[in-house]
């Protein structure tokens, strides 16, 4: 195929290209890591900003009636004795040695309450973030500038959709399709059946925005000299709109995957709640309305690192996709 | 490119993309009728809002036992609860909860945005530097998380909550007031004014902040709406009011056990929460359209 | 669900519970008996509104833990109808005449599921474990550490436990599910390992746990020491029970409905009245003690004066406010104690009746004759203002009871007090428990024993100062006097007599707003049989549990 004409790089220019992907990413990564670090930052001060004795919140909150000799032992181990930033360097070591502390809330070592319930939501995420963008890619496809009805009911929909409050739309679709119908099982369960409530109820807010902006770009690059060149040459509708609209329109969405990774673990926690699924959502829940910090805080932080990776492999993909910085046809 | 360019704001992707030509002005052909209906909609919550009465004939915290459960009718237009009050009344009344709440959060969103945005855009290249890291790394959580975050360290309830949202929407606002302070520090208007000499606190006052901050009225009704919908998500989770206050999200998570058997108690709290998010929503794009219309 | 409320279960770390347990026992139900032979196989999923993390009742020691304790363990002794004790992993036992050493001989044929045998030296480790405060027992270790002065192997199956003194209520203790007998091998592999796979000699085992989420139990195929009164002997007819973590109700039911479940705990009271056209069966069992109520701190104002007290309870309008929450699927009880009780009398059932103009009269009388401009009742610029703090979690304080609190206050805003209720998380209520400051009143607490001795657990000035479970801070030399001669009384009329008294006396001074008795509450699917509950504690067996095709 064709691209563009004035967006292909002769071959000559590939080197070029390849040694600014890579300085690209390492940029990124260097960001990614000043991020963490500034994350880790965050959380260290939140601990220390918050009402109370640090040791307290260390040790998991006041009402889980730490001993003397528990506070004492967590004195020592995050060196609340010594000055402040030596605290912080500790506190920094040991995130980087992976221990997160212990939770009260759970009665387990956070890493160890983390390792537990990572696999669900990851699944949960991920099956939603695919869905997501099948049911917006659907959609737009299907109704972008195919005639005034089409298109407004396609629009409609997406901006309905983004609006919609993922704790009442779970609750209806548990309600009509679980509860009523019985096409689903009632309680969150594993496998396939007792994913796809759970994963609608994430995907649709989500499709809806996906929707809306693969939508604007769709529309503008249907209007793009090389799709009339493509349509003056004989290809059909469809042709037209997959094989050449439709990686130019799913460009900002790509961008967008990033940030709806981190709407999709923010709609976890409610999510998880309500059908009853096990889960890091579930368990950040726990620790915030107990106010067990290190769970919470051990929780936040793996969310964070998953956000920045993502975010980096958004990066790649973009420039993996993006037509205008391919090498050749 | 940094991550923070990448995160959209509100739905508006990353490079604010404009509308182009043809469908900009096929947008605004649809998009009307729904205008008249989203002011519709916020007139009334104003009404609700301001005079609950008039909406709202029964009192919200009516107790009346024997008179629980009853689905919609003419007497209890959404039902009534399992305390036997009148859940039109409570959503009604519920209205000044949540908007207050809403308007109390986008308002310290916008206060910290401000401050930051300004300092990033105005503060020289080492400010702007430091600032957007910062707003990278607020980045890096989710917005709810964000805001669990904060509960988790000063507790549960209303004051929490309005802080905790506010705090998750900042970042969001404080990289659109900083784009748009540094676009207006580049405008040819700007320029002319230092030119003529103009004293600074002159351009900024007269020059920079009145077009950098128009665009504020949209994200405070954009906001609005959003932190609705994420304090009802808290509300929601048992993070929120305490009984018997009406307030939106807490209905909704009273109303989740008798889906089965009422379904009035969950569908319309949650169809109001979904209306009003959707008028602000709309309207708020309606008039960041407007204003790219009126701005050069 | 309910465990015994947290508040409770830290006090009993701090002293006894009760003395004398007269075992005058309540009659177990044996639901779901019928349906044909029983069949081999199965899978059974249960589920519960809400679960410990840690699965071990020997560590803390609720109701939740000692539901799945009963499972995977089995008791030195067993408690049958009529508060009997029976044999069971103790074949036979022996007390001293003074009272203060047990000798029992254990069977020689039992295993733990590790392959351990279940001796005397077994048995002894669990002992010593409950009483080492470094466990942190507080149910079992409560009951027997003031007891417990130490134990001496005799034999391989032969073990003599010593008491410090008298404990008419030791073999009762025993008895109850919370001490199942585990394995010390088990023990070993620490405090964090034991809570997520404890090891017993029951007839299942557990095989898999997320905490808080689900856990997995096989049966145990070399079960061999089933408890007097179970239907069958040898290995449990059900291959596997999934114990899954649900804290909403509505989602138990449309589980159970929909045949994904077969039985559920605490079946949501509006979905009672579609049980026969759903083809379920309702299973519920009113557990002996205090009722669930609001207790009152008599220790801080308002409440502190008798006449408020009454005037709360007056002005509560419990009965129609209990009928309307929890659609008339709980019984209306009144009184300090739960009937089934032992020494219960009904005379104390409607002393509160629902009568604003008494209340009316008693504020007037107390002082409150004030009122703002909102109508709430003032005294010297003061308001009539009581907080009622709960559980936020919803496991702890199902919707119902957020109902009915809410209808209360509508009640009592009617006679002019201001009831505000505050939702805090269950760590923050156990602060304010244990640190006995901070509360005016505090919602949700019952307390589960076959005894009227109870009232000495809850009322009485040893309980105060010596046991922290006295959440009224109420202290009274006469009551503290019947209450005693009460521990003491042989003759049954006597002490019926003396509990008389003392119902009255608890009554009369208006220490509790009665909610509802607590309930073992059940919800059976039509093709499981055979589910019964002990009589101990009246906690769901599933040993004699089968499922028919």
């Amino acid at each position: 195929m064709t691209a563009a004409p004035d967006a292909a790089l002769t071959a000559a220019q590939a080197p070029g290209v390849a040694r600014r992907r890579a300085r690209r990413l390492a940029g990124d990564l260097g960001g990614g890591v000043i991020v963490l670090w500034g994350a880790a930052t965050l959380t260290f001060l939140a601990i220390h900003l918050m009402p109370g004795d640090p040791a307290v919140a260390y040790a998991g909150g006041v009402a889980s009636h730490p001993s003397h000799a528990l506070l004492a032992s967590v004195a020592r181990e995050y060196g609340l004795d010594r000055p402040v930033i030596v605290q912080y360097l500790v506190y920094l070591g040991n995130l980087l040695r992976g221990q997160l502390g212990y939770s009260a809330s759970q009665q387990l070592p956070v890493s160890e309450v983390i390792r537990l319930n990572v696999a669900p939501t990851a699944e949960l995420t991920l099956g939603s973030l695919v869905l997501a963008w099948l049911l917006a890619l659907v959609i737009s496809l299907l109704t972008v500038r195919r005639g005034r009805v089409l298109s407004s009911i396609g629009s409609g929909l997406e901006i309905v959709t983004a609006s919609l409050p993922q704790y009442w739309l779970g609750i209806i679709l548990l309600e009509v399709f679980a509860f009523h119908l019985g096409w689903f099982p009632a309680t969150g369960g594993s496998g396939l059946p007792g994913l796809v409530l759970p994963s609608l109820t994430l995907a649709i807010p989500i499709a809806g925005f996906l929707g809306q902006v693969t939508r604007e770009e769709f529309e503008s690059a249907l209007e793009q000299p090389f799709v009339t060149s493509a349509r003056a040459r004989g290809m059909g509708e469809w042709g037209v709109r997959l094989r050449h609209a439709l990686r130019h329109a799913v460009l900002p969405g790509v961008t967008l995957s990033g940030w709806a990774l981190g709407a999709l673990i923010s709609g976890a926690v409610i999510v998880e709640t309500l059908y009853s699924r096990n889960g890091l959502g579930n368990v950040l829940l726990q620790g915030v309305t107990q106010q067990d910090m290190p769970l919470t805080i051990g929780v936040v932080l793996v969310v964070a690192v998953v956000y920045v990776m993502a975010t980096i492999l958004v990066d790649l993909l973009y420039q993996l996709v993006d037509p205008r910085l391919r090498t050749s046809g | 490119m940094t991550l923070i360019d990448r995160a959209p704001e509100l739905g508006r992707p990353a490079g604010e993309q404009p509308l182009r030509g043809r469908a900009r002005a096929g947008w605004l052909r649809r998009v009307r009728p729904g205008i008249t209906l989203a002011w519709a909609v916020v007139v009334l919550l104003l009404i609700a809002v301001a005079f609950p009465g008039l909406l709202a004939r029964q009192p919200p915290l009516a107790v009346r036992p024997a008179q629980s459960l009853l689905p919609p009718s003419l007497a209890h237009f959404f039902g009534t609860d399992q305390s036997g009050r009148d859940v039109f009344s409570r959503v009604v009344y519920g209205a000044r909860e949540s908007l207050s709440i809403g308007v109390a959060a986008t308002a310290i969103g916008l206060g910290i945005a401000i401050v930051l945005g300004v300092a990033a855009g105005l503060g020289g290249r080492w400010a702007d530097a430091v600032i957007s890291r910062f707003l990278e790394i607020l980045f890096a959580f989710p917005s709810l998380l964000l805001a669990l975050l904060f509960v988790a360290m000063f507790g549960a309830g209303v004051g929490s909550l309005i802080v905790a949202v506010g705090l998750g929407s900042a970042p969001g606002f404080a990289r659109m007031i900083r784009g748009q302070v540094i676009a207006v520090k580049r405008a040819p208007y700007v320029e002319a004014a230092r030119v003529l000499g103009h004293p600074p606190w002159r351009i900024l006052a007269g020059s920079i902040f009145p077009n950098a901050m128009r665009p504020l009225f949209v994200l405070g009704t954009l906001g609005v709406g959003q932190s609705i919908v994420w304090a009802s998500a808290l509300s929601f989770l048992g993070l929120g009011a305490a009984p018997p206050a009406p307030e939106w999200g807490a209905m909704l998570a009273a109303g989740r056990d008798l889906i089965s058997t009422a379904w009035w108690l969950e569908f319309f709290p949650g169809a109001v929460i979904v209306a009003t998010a959707l008028a602000a929503t709309a309207l708020g794009r309606h008039l960041q359209r407007r204003l790219e219309g009126r701005v050069a | 669900m309910r465990p015994i409320a947290p508040l409770f279960r830290i006090a009993a770390l701090l002293g006894t519970a009760a003395a004398v347990l007269a075992a005058c026992g309540t009659a177990a139900g044996n639901p779901g008996a019928a349906g044909g032979k029983p069949a081999s196989g199965g899978t059974l999923t249960y589920l519960e509104d809400h679960q410990e993390t840690c699965i071990d009742p020997q560590i803390g020691g609720d109701i939740p833990q000692a539901m799945i304790g009963q499972q995977y363990t089995d008791d030195i002794v067993y408690e049958g109808p009529g508060g009997r004790i029976e044999p069971w992993l103790a074949k036979s036992w022996t007390i001293s005449k003074n009272g203060l050493q047990y000798t029992f001989t254990f069977r020689d044929n039992v295993k733990f599921t590790d392959g351990t045998p279940l001796d005397a030296a077994a048995v002894q480790a669990n002992f010593q474990r409950v009483v080492n405060p470094a466990t942190g027992s507080s149910t079992d270790g409560g009951y027997i550490a003031p007891f417990y002065a130490g134990s001496k192997v005799l034999s391989p199956y032969v073990l003599q436990v010593t008491l410090r003194s008298p404990d008419s209520s030791f073999l009762d203790v025993l008895a109850q599910g919370y001490f199942g007998i585990e394995s010390p091998r088990g023990f070993a592999r620490g405090k964090s390992a034991n809570c997520l796979m404890p090891v017993g000699s029951g007839p299942f085992e557990v095989v898999k746990d997320i905490p808080n989420n689900e856990v997995i139990l096989d049966r145990n195929p070399h079960y061999n020491s089933p408890a007097p009164g179970s239907t069958h002997t040898g290995p449990a007819y059900l291959n596997e029970i999934i114990w899954k973590i649900v804290p909403d109700g509505s989602v138990r039911w449309a589980a159970l409905t929909q045949g994904q479940a077969n039985v559920i705990y605490l079946p949501p009271a509006e979905d009672y009245k579609s049980a026969r056209a759903d083809d379920v069966t309702l299973f519920s069992k009113e557990r002996p003690g205090s009722p669930n109520s609001i207790l009152f701190n008599t220790s801080v104002p308002p409440l502190n004066n008798v006449l408020v007290r009454q005037a709360f309870l007056y002005s509560s309008d419990e009965r129609a406010n209990l009928q309307s929450a929890y659609f008339g699927t709980y019984p209306y009880v009144g009184g300090p104690l739960v009937p089934g009780t032992p020494d219960y009398d009904p005379a104390y059932a409607n002393v509160y009746g629902y009568d604003p103009a008494r209340a009316d009269a008693l504020l007037a009388q107390a002082g409150w004759t004030g009122h703002d401009s909102q109508g709430y009742r003032t005294k010297d610029g003061q308001l009539l203002s009581i907080g009622i703090p709960y559980d936020s979690d919803a496991g702890e304080t199902p919707p119902e009871d957020l109902t009915l609190y809410q209808d209360i206050q509508a009640s009592e805003k009617a006679a002019g007090i201001d009831v505000k209720l505050d939702p805090i998380s269950t760590t923050e209520l156990d602060n304010i428990f244990t640190s006995g400051k901070g509360y005016q009143t505090l919602a949700g607490g019952y307390w589960i024993t076959n005894t009227p001795d109870v009232l000495r657990t809850l009322y009485s000035t040893q309980a105060l100062r010596y046991y922290g479970t006295n959440t009224d801070r109420y202290s009274n030399p006469a009551l503290d006097a019947i209450l005693a001669k009460g521990l003491e009384a042989q003759n049954p009329a006597e002490r019926q007599a003396l509990y008389d008294q003392a119902q009255k006396f608890v009554s009369g001074q208006a220490l509790l707003l009665d909610l509802y008795p607590a309930e073992e509450r059940l919800a059976i699917s039509a093709n499981t049989h055979g589910v019964s509950a002990d009589y101990a504690v009246g906690l769901p067996d599933f040993y004699d549990t089968w499922i028919s095709r």
